[in-house]
């Protein structure tokens, strides 16, 4: 039945837009309480000491949001909240190992194991999302089915590489000075990779025929196929990319951190669904945000509390999010209905 | 209808024949000891580095003691069984499982405070399973654990003792110093009572930073420890997050390695890859370890070096002990029964009586037969048990590394 | 009938097995008609469109358009051989702006020019022109409806399947939705649509037929079905009484 009798303009108006004294956008709000927030460090534990954790946040926020932004688009494409997000990107690192053991240079190996992630994503979606999906699979059997595939690549990556803890033997030790300020090298690499592969997606997603049918499947995915768009095409493509940006956030997670057991995804995990619902879900500049939010909170909360209490602080910011701002920071209102 | 019964029949027989022979078997074997030891590894994990030395350690222990037991003369036989506790307290208490499963009387291990509780709850307190810990937290103090934990490796209040002299021999006395320790019971135990024993010679604690070892980037906690300009820094840490967060002090720019003196988790014969010799090279340390120039000791590195495999690790001669002190126990108890062998631990290393070591282990073997008691001094050292099954003094090395090698700088014996 | 572009023939199809909502439809569109279904409610008016676009497999049965049988194609392979759908509901991509409606709408033919398609529809609705920059889920009713029918016409479709165009819509948007059918016809598009506003859509009909437990049952002009007491007491009488 139609839900929506017509009852005139103004009407309809009214109900999708709160006034507009209370839609100051999200974003802005966010930017005055973190401004306010280092200020107010500032003037506490003073200008170096508040600096050097901001920076500390925006480099460990930029892990968790490379990390993210794959995870948003298949959460906000397909409904998928992809568990094996964070293996895919383990998978990422050991592909890199292996390749560097059979003697393949390590930049070319690192494209490789992009490229092989990004094959492995798309696998996961021939072999179990669309077979899933086909039998009308629920939310609830996509969430487990995803679980238990996360574990079977963590399993198959522990039973031929070890659970110890292995290195990619990059210099994680050299650091960029800036006046009193120091930052790991390789971080701020890996920083500006995920600034730009952020980006890069989120302008493909504007702007390109495929972004944009990506961004229509994610709205209604019955009526892009009507529109003469191959749905099945586009969920291939979006598995792709998200895939390669786990693999990419995997290998420099890898490189940058520089050690690492199998288990760096699923520990990894939390932050990273953090930050997808702190940007807003399928939202590729959201997921940085919502990265960088998570790392600045955390790390300036050492200044605050000991160190130990970190993860609680991301955690906490997270609840309170989603009972002042359940749509994330770029979220969109929901539709009525 | 006749053949079934026939059948039945010739199946009784064989019953009774299997039988039979089981137990003309166990009367043969009447005056024979089997025992089983048992080991907790730390195979994989965050330990595992250390899991390859002390497997290595556990199973000289089992090939010394057959070798005394055949050369005293008397039938009792040592069995090795090892399974991985994986430094998660789950995993631990699955796998003591599986040792008891196999009829382990005694179990070495497990490397840490939490795995070790798990196990005492799961199992072994409930069959007096004696455990021999390497782990050094004092917490396991108080647990009610009926007399089953022993352990040859000195408790952190002893560490923590070593710790100061040798921060006090090579940084100096009463400096400032800055404690970073992963949020765990052996690091909270031992950072405070480092900073009692610390504070309680003159020194002064600048800060202590405790950090959840589930995190990717540690740049913080390395910056506020570092931001006073301490004069020395005590790192109680595991290899896994050592990488991480070494590589986190160096990136501060502030670091001095020199002014490192990481405790004994953190103690390994060559430094492994993943941690960045930037974050290590120079670095003081203290582990447990053996008095040096004792037969036993050359003995022990004689058999080490002829078995070839693993280098020698932290523990490895006290985990080697304590092998010996269970099958001790066992050939004086005459059985493998684990509530026997615990009541008779302290009879094989008693005060005052006539003393063993593995150079003449046969005799040791023949005394505890005949039910004299003994005093085992082990290759770590002498054993002298409390009532809470914890030794009262401690050998300690202090160790620099110097080109990604530990060295030995001196030892020290702590009360 | 020679000229016809869409036929069905026997067409069998349900959503779930052993349960067929379509129970043997045969319905011929000429070319340049209108033909309306009418029906009462659970009679498998809309069922019989999503069959035709391939959303709902047949089980038997064929579907052809022009001289090709599309039964079992996907959807977007079926828009690409000119048919167009407009959904009931959630016929809007309401996270999209109007814009990118429109340009989603041209997916199966980019060989077209977007620039003069746009121009095109913004022309046949001018409302959809001022709202450009919008998002389609802050479209009222009318609006949306128009939207729809611009997103599914925008590839130059040669059928267009209309399911329920007026349903939900204030009176006025009502005749300004029928005119503008008329007018889509006009310029050449065939139209075949599913109404519960039974005889204003068979009035304004070639012709249309009328849908009875997944079979069709009466068949013939538009206006003179409209007019036909059988079908008046059938489907007609019901809905406004």
């Amino acid at each position: 039945m139609a839900t929506l009798v017509e009852t005139g303009e103004a009407a309809i108006e009214d109900s999708t837009q709160p006034p507009r004294f209370a839609r100051l956008p999200r974003p802005v709000i966010l930017l005055l309480v973190l401004v306010a927030i280092l200020c107010g460090l500032i003037a506490v534990f003073g200008p170096t000491m508040a600096a050097q954790a901001t920076l500390n946040g925006f480099v460990a926020g930029g892990y968790i949001g490379l990390g993210a932004i794959g995870l948003t688009l298949v959460f906000g494409m397909l409904k998928v909240v992809n568990f094996a997000h964070g293996d895919l990107m383990v998978s990422g690192a050991y592909l890199t190992i292996l390749l560097a053991w059979l003697g393949v240079p390590l930049p070319l190996g690192m494209l490789l194991a992009v490229t092989g992630t990004a094959a492995l994503a798309l696998a996961t979606e021939k072999l179990v999302w669309r077979p899933l999906r086909r039998a009308g699979a629920g939310t609830l059997q996509l969430f487990l089915s995803a679980i238990g595939l996360g574990l079977v690549i963590r399993s198959t990556i522990q039973f031929f590489a070890g659970s110890q803890v292995r290195t990619l033997g990059a210099n994680v030790v050299t650091s960029i000075a800036f006046g009193p300020l120091r930052m790991g090298t390789l971080q701020a690499v890996a920083f500006v990779v995920g600034l730009v592969a952020m980006v890069i997606v989120g302008l493909a997603l504007r702007y390109t025929n495929i972004g944009k049918e990506m961004r229509a499947l994610a709205d209604n995915r019955a009526l892009a196929e009507v529109s003469g768009i191959n749905t099945s095409r586009i969920i291939d493509i979006t598995w792709t990319i998200s895939g390669c940006l786990a693999g990419l956030a995997g290998v420099l997670y890898a490189t940058a951190i520089g050690s690492f057991n199998p288990n760096f995804g699923i520990t990894l995990l939390l932050g990273l669904f953090a930050a997808t619902i702190l940007g807003g879900i399928g939202n590729a500049y959201g997921a940085l945000v919502g990265g960088i939010v998570i790392g600045l909170s955390q790390e300036w909360s050492t200044l605050l509390f000991n160190a130990r209490w970190k993860p609680v602080v991301g955690f906490t910011l997270l609840i309170l999010m989603l009972l002042f701002m359940p749509q994330g920071i770029f979220g969109r209102t929901r539709r009525r209905s | 209808m006749s053949l079934l019964c026939k059948r039945s029949i010739s199946a009784s027989w064989s019953v009774v024949s299997i039988l039979a022979l089981l137990m003309g078997t166990a009367s043969a074997q009447a005056q024979s000891l089997d025992l089983t030891i048992g080991a907790l590894l730390e195979s994989t994990g965050p330990l595992s580095e250390t899991g390859p030395s002390i497997e290595k350690a556990a199973t000289l222990a089992v090939q010394v003691a057959n070798q005394a037991a055949k050369d005293a003369g008397i039938p009792a036989t040592v069995t090795f069984v090892a399974a991985d506790s994986q430094g998660d307290p789950q995993a631990a208490l699955s796998a003591a499982r599986t040792l008891v499963d196999k009829n382990a009387s005694c179990i070495l291990g497990p490397a840490t405070t939490p795995e070790a509780i798990s196990v005492l709850n799961g199992i072994t307190l409930q069959r007096k399973i004696t455990l021999w810990p390497q782990a050094s937290s004092t917490r396991l103090r108080a647990v009610k654990d009926d007399g089953t934990i022993f352990r040859t490796v000195a408790a952190a209040d002893l560490q923590s003792k070593a710790l100061v002299l040798a921060i006090e021999n090579h940084a100096g006395k009463g400096k400032n110093v800055a404690i970073i320790f992963r949020n765990e019971p052996y690091g909270d135990a031992l950072s405070k009572t480092f900073t009692k024993d610390w504070e309680g010679r003159g020194g002064k604690v600048l800060t202590t930073v405790s950090f959840d070892p589930q995190q990717e980037t540690f740049d913080s906690e390395a910056g506020q420890a570092l931001a006073d300009n301490p004069d020395a820094y005590v790192v109680i840490d595991y290899p896994e997050t050592y990488a991480k967060l070494g590589a986190a002090l160096v990136r501060t720019g502030k670091f001095d390695p020199r002014k490192l003196f990481v405790a004994d988790t953190l103690s390994f014969a060559k430094v492994p890859g993943t941690i960045p010799v930037e974050s290590i090279n120079g670095a003081f340390g203290v582990a447990g370890s053996s008095p040096r120039g004792t037969g036993a000791y050359a003995l022990f590195n004689k058999l080490w070096d002829e078995a070839g495999g693993a280098e020698n690790g932290s523990y490895t001669a006290n985990t080697f002990d304590a092998g010996i002190l269970c099958f001790l126990s066992a050939v004086a108890a005459g059985s493998t029964e684990p509530g026997a062998i615990r009541d008779k631990v302290r009879t094989v290393s008693q005060e005052g009586a006539r003393q063993f070591t593995i150079e003449n282990l046969a005799d040791a073997v023949d005394a505890a037969a005949s039910g004299e008691p003994i005093d085992y001094v082990g290759v770590s050292g002498s054993f002298r048990f409390a009532p809470n099954g914890d030794l009262t003094t401690g050998f300690y090395d202090v160790f620099q590394y110097r080109d990604g090698k530990q060295v030995t700088v001196e030892q020290v014996n702590v009360k | 009938m020679t000229n016809a572009v869409l036929s069905t023939s026997a067409l069998v199809a349900g959503y779930v097995p052993q349960v067929d909502i379509l129970n043997g439809v045969s319905i011929t569109v000429a070319n340049n008609e209108i033909v309306t279904v009418v029906g009462a409610n659970g009679a498998g008016k809309s069922t019989l469109l999503k069959t035709i676009m391939g959303l709902l497999a047949p089980k038997s049965g064929s579907v052809t358009l022009g001289s090709l049988d599309i039964a079992g194609l996907r959807p977007s392979a079926i828009v690409g051989h000119g048919l167009g759908y407009v959904p009931q509901r959630e016929n809007v991509f309401e996270a999209l702006p109007v814009e990118e409606n429109l340009e989603i709408g041209l997916t199966s033919r980019r060989d077209l020019p977007l620039r003069p398609r746009m121009e095109a529809m913004y022309a046949l609705f001018p409302r959809l022109r001022e709202r450009r920059r919008q998002l389609a889920g802050n479209l009222s009713g009318g609006e949306r409806q128009m939207l729809a029918m611009a997103r599914a016409l925008i590839p130059q479709p040669t059928v267009l399947l209309l399911d329920e165009p007026t349903a939900g819509l204030a009176p006025q948007f009502v005749d300004l939705m029928f005119e503008q059918v008329s007018a889509i016809n006009q310029s050449g598009v065939t139209i075949l649509m599913v109404e519960q506003n039974a005889s204003r859509a068979l009035a304004m009909s070639h012709r249309g037929y009328a849908l009875d437990l997944g079979r069709n049952t009466y068949e013939g002009a538009g206006p003179a079905l409209a007019r036909d007491t059988r079908i008046a007491e059938l489907y007609l009488g019901g809905l406004h009484a």
